[in-house]
């Protein structure tokens, strides 16, 4: 009924010979992202008026400019701060949450309904009510983040907890387990999966939430970089924060990868 | 159902009229009692749905009865019985390797933690696992992951063994050498085992005693002490005619229960 957990993939042998480096996945991916870049660049040159689609050398020196004079850093930390505390306040509510509802059934199929109804309303729909409650600053975007991110952990815990495999928990319970035990020796890293699984989907949910909450209402932040630089018909603006998003994205999900492949080492 | 535990109970385990019906009208066992003796080896056979994993569970106290009794004797110190189960799945925790599976049976069996890494090791090799310490349950073969699970029951130094099936999923081979294993560690060590099984051989081969039950709702049809002495080599066992009358004995009372 949920996004599917993914199997982390096994990391790939690291090559140790100059051919098989070559060859390798990674120098395949930059050669044809360079390749991406050069056609671009190519066609932005020659073929259609960098007015519309900009040209990565030109992004390349806005990048430069804007890290220069400190903006880059100052509107990075303001989308990944709200991201950041979005995606952290919505995992600990969402979980809280779930695990509740899996503790309480009955009172988890009665408010099932609603949580999925909230699970599937687009939620840019809440943006200008939390501009309205919240004000144009941070509080607004963090509740913008955490409304994308919090429902996928309930409902990924809620879930994790009914696959629970009921045979070991009725092995520990005959040798005198108690719940306490229960709880830390099964419930726990069973559930841990899952909320792995939330994060990987999360993390781009919660800079969406940001995104969206800076586009309606702030004076920060890359959401309001790519905004203004729209206003002021800045392509080559629109699309270096655009680059920016694009490389938080990347690396974000590879810390998550890499932190959900290393406490979930045990599948094969 | 009263589940007393007396401090000088004749039997390791006594189980006197005991009735379970499931869902109101579906009688699983009717009327059953058998006793098991300390130190005894009972193998329980018969067909499909007879109530013999039932029966575990109600022991085990994992299933409720109608009506009669069950009692474990409480163990050596005078505590609460410890009951170890084994399924015929493995059950183990697939996010733990094979030490920290094993000290799931220290943890619960009230061993002070500092001697746990002595039984963990010494289990290891008992069950012949050297070299596999941090691998999980997923990178194993389907009789190492029942040899971990032994090696678990072992760890918790249960008062009874219930087993049900636990190399039922195994392959032929796999089976009679975890046979084999079971019977080495059990001499070595005697506690009273109810070893559920539908290998009417495997049971002969390894128990003392070896109880046939009918068909929905069990009961008990018939009861036969098997004579060979011990240690025993389940292989070598085969080849006895009285092996093989023994089991040809079952075959027909298990066709006349069914």
């Amino acid at each position: 009924m949920l996004d599917a957990i993914t199997a982390p993939q096994r990391g790939v042998p690291r090559p140790r010979s100059a051919s098989r480096f070559i060859d390798s996945l990674f120098v395949h991916q930059t050669l044809f992202l360079g390749l991406t870049l050069l056609v671009w660049e190519v066609l932005g040159a020659y073929v259609f008026d960098p007015f519309w689609s900009s040209r990565p050398s030109l992004i390349g020196e806005r990048l430069v400019y804007l890290a220069q004079r400190g903006d880059l850093t100052w509107h990075m930390s303001a989308t990944l701060t709200e991201a950041g505390l979005g995606l952290a306040l919505g995992s600990v509510v969402g979980v809280a949450l779930g695990l509740l509802m899996a503790r309480y059934e009955r009172a988890a199929r009665i408010t099932e309904p609603l949580f999925m109804g909230l699970y599937s309303l687009p939620r840019v729909a809440l943006a200008p009510l939390f501009i309205l409650w919240f004000g144009i600053g941070l509080p607004a975007k963090v509740m913008m983040s955490f409304s994308m991110v919090v429902f996928v952990f309930v409902l990924n815990v809620l879930e994790g907890v009914r696959a629970l495999d009921r045979d070991p928990i009725d092995l520990m319970r005959t040798m005198g387990a108690s719940n306490g035990y229960i709880v830390r020796r099964v419930l726990l890293p069973a559930v841990l999966t899952w909320i792995m699984a939330s994060f990987r989907i999360s993390v781009g949910l919660a800079l969406i939430g940001a995104l969206v909450g800076e586009l309606i209402g702030s004076s920060r932040g890359l959401g309001w970089y790519i905004e203004r630089s729209a206003g002021q018909l800045d392509t080559t603006g629109v699309f270096t924060g655009i680059v920016i998003l694009i490389a938080i994205a990347m690396v974000a999900n590879n810390i998550v990868a890499l932190v959900s492949n290393r406490l979930t080492r045990w599948r094969a | 159902m009263t589940r007393s535990d007396m401090p000088y109970l004749p039997a390791k385990l006594a189980i006197e009229h005991l009735s379970v019906v499931f869902n109101e009208d579906v009688p699983a066992i009717g009327d059953l009692s058998l006793e098991v003796a300390e130190g005894e080896f009972v193998a329980i056979v018969g067909p499909s749905g007879c109530g013999k994993s039932t029966l575990l569970k109600v022991v085990a106290g994992l299933q409720a009865a109608q009506s009669g009794t069950v009692a474990v004797a409480r163990g050596e110190g005078g505590q609460e019985p410890k009951i170890g189960f084994m399924f015929q799945r493995d059950t183990l925790l697939p996010w733990a390797d094979v030490t920290s599976n094993i000290s799931v049976g220290c943890e619960l069996s009230g061993l002070p933690k500092d001697q746990h890494a002595a039984r963990i090791a010494a289990l290891i090799a008992l069950v012949r696992l050297q070299g596999y310490e941090n691998h999980y349950p997923a990178a194993l073969s389907g009789g190492m992951r029942q040899r971990v699970s032994l090696a678990r029951l072992l760890a918790f130094e249960p008062d009874i063994y219930l087993m049900d099936e636990p190399f039922g999923a195994l392959d032929y081979q796999t089976k009679i050498i975890m046979g084999r294993e079971l019977l080495r560690i059990w001499e070595a060590r005697r506690r009273s085992i109810v070893f559920v099984t539908h290998d009417i051989e495997e049971a002969v081969a390894l128990a003392d005693r070896v109880i046939v039950m009918s068909a929905r709702p069990g009961r008990i049809v018939a009861s036969h002490d098997v004579v060979f002495e011990r240690p025993r080599d389940p292989r070598s066992l085969r080849g006895d005619p009285r092996f093989g009358t023994l089991v040809q004995t079952i075959w027909s009372e298990l066709a006349i229960a069914d």
